[in-house]
């Protein structure tokens, strides 16, 4: 599957998600997104600001990054094979994270390969 | 040493190291307020009865009795006026009990900022005869948050973090200029390289993340309410339980 296939079939699997993007978050660029409206461009810079600023943090040692606000439910995983590209999740507040986490794990490495 | 001795000395041994903050926690603090919250947090986790042995540098150490969360009686090293204490049975009945407890602990650890507390089996029977006072009554009798700094309402964050429970390996508590933290001395360490704020999103509002850390698995929080913020370290692959709890206590 492309990369593209591999999120669209991930927003299929997980309920709730509302954004899939996978970012290289060390330069900056959005490699591909789905969702269920398209988010206006300064949302998908900000998931790469995000992604670099989480998975940077703890010396970047940080391999998932999980953030609830009365928002949103954040998801970001640190593709194994590349460090620097990253898969993010965007689901709703009540969103259920251990599915959500499985299901990222299990894409993010697909994206790398 | 005879052989039932020493099977006993053994048994002991094995039966302590089995007790949470059997190999010693280190408390830390920015004020004696803030390191008295830290030590009122370790009396609200003892449920069964304990000793809690807890020593400052330069030799001053103060010896708890605990159970059910209350503090019993207590022996050390505050000395002069505060003598009266020693051993005395604590019951939280007498008004003017916080107050005498207070002055206590501030005669052996007022200038103190770091501590370290270690549990040990209490050697002796308790029940109903022996009534104590409770980390919370000394807390709010002292103004204090449960866990947290003075002056922070920490109601939520004190939540959640008894929810967290024993996943806790160490903790530190952020209200305004004031920290206050505790737990295994090398999960201490590990959250001084991370920074709260920048972990959290802009704002003032309640949020919680978590990351899940290569090495080891292990998961650092940092979660925020009410003005106070709470960085953990927590047990490998907690993050998904931590947001649970978290929605849990933020309803």
């Amino acid at each position: 599957m492309t990369a593209m296939e591999e999120l669209v079939a991930l927003r299929k699997r997980a309920d709730g998600v509302e954004t899939a993007a996978f970012v290289d978050h060390a330069s900056g660029t959005v490699l591909c997104a789905s969702a269920a409206i398209d988010p206006p461009q300064e949302r998908l810079d900000a998931f790469c600001a995000q992604a670099a600023e989480l998975l940077g943090s703890a010396g970047g040692k940080a391999e998932m990054a999980l953030r609830l606000t009365s928002l949103e439910t954040l998801l970001i995983f640190r593709a194994p094979a590349s460090p620097d590209e990253a898969l993010c999740l965007v689901a709703a507040p009540g969103a259920d994270v251990a599915a959500l986490e499985a299901e990222g794990r299990a894409t993010a490495a697909a994206l790398a390969r | 040493m005879s052989g039932k001795a020493h099977l006993e000395a053994k048994l002991a041994a094995v039966a302590e190291a089995g007790m949470p903050g059997a190999k010693g926690r280190a408390l830390r603090g920015d004020s004696h307020a803030a390191l008295m919250a830290a030590v009122l947090r370790e009396i609200d986790t003892l449920v069964l009865p304990r000793t809690l042995t807890i020593d400052a540098a330069g030799g001053r150490r103060i010896r708890c009795e605990v159970t059910g969360r209350r503090l019993l009686r207590v022996y050390g090293d505050a000395g002069g006026a505060h003598q009266a204490l020693e051993g005395r049975d604590l019951d939280g009945g007498d008004p003017a009990l916080a107050g005498e407890l207070g002055a206590y602990f501030e005669a052996a650890f007022g200038e103190a900022r770091a501590l370290h507390a270690r549990v040990g089996p209490l050697e002796r029977e308790v029940g109903p005869a022996d009534p104590g006072i409770s980390a919370s009554a000394l807390a709010d009798a002292w103004g204090l948050a449960l866990a947290g700094p003075a002056g922070a309402d920490g109601a939520v964050i004190d939540s959640y973090l008894a929810e967290l429970g024993e996943a806790t390996q160490a903790w530190r508590l952020i209200g305004g200029e004031e920290s206050a933290s505790a737990g295994e001395s090398e999960a201490l360490d590990r959250l001084d390289g991370v920074e709260a704020d920048a972990l959290l999103p802009p704002g003032d509002g309640a949020a919680m993340t978590a990351l899940s850390l290569a090495e080891g698995g292990d998961t650092v929080i940092a979660a925020r309410a009410d003005g106070m913020t709470l960085l953990a370290a927590l047990a490998p692959g907690s993050a998904a339980r931590a947001a649970g709890l978290w929605r849990r206590v933020t309803g």
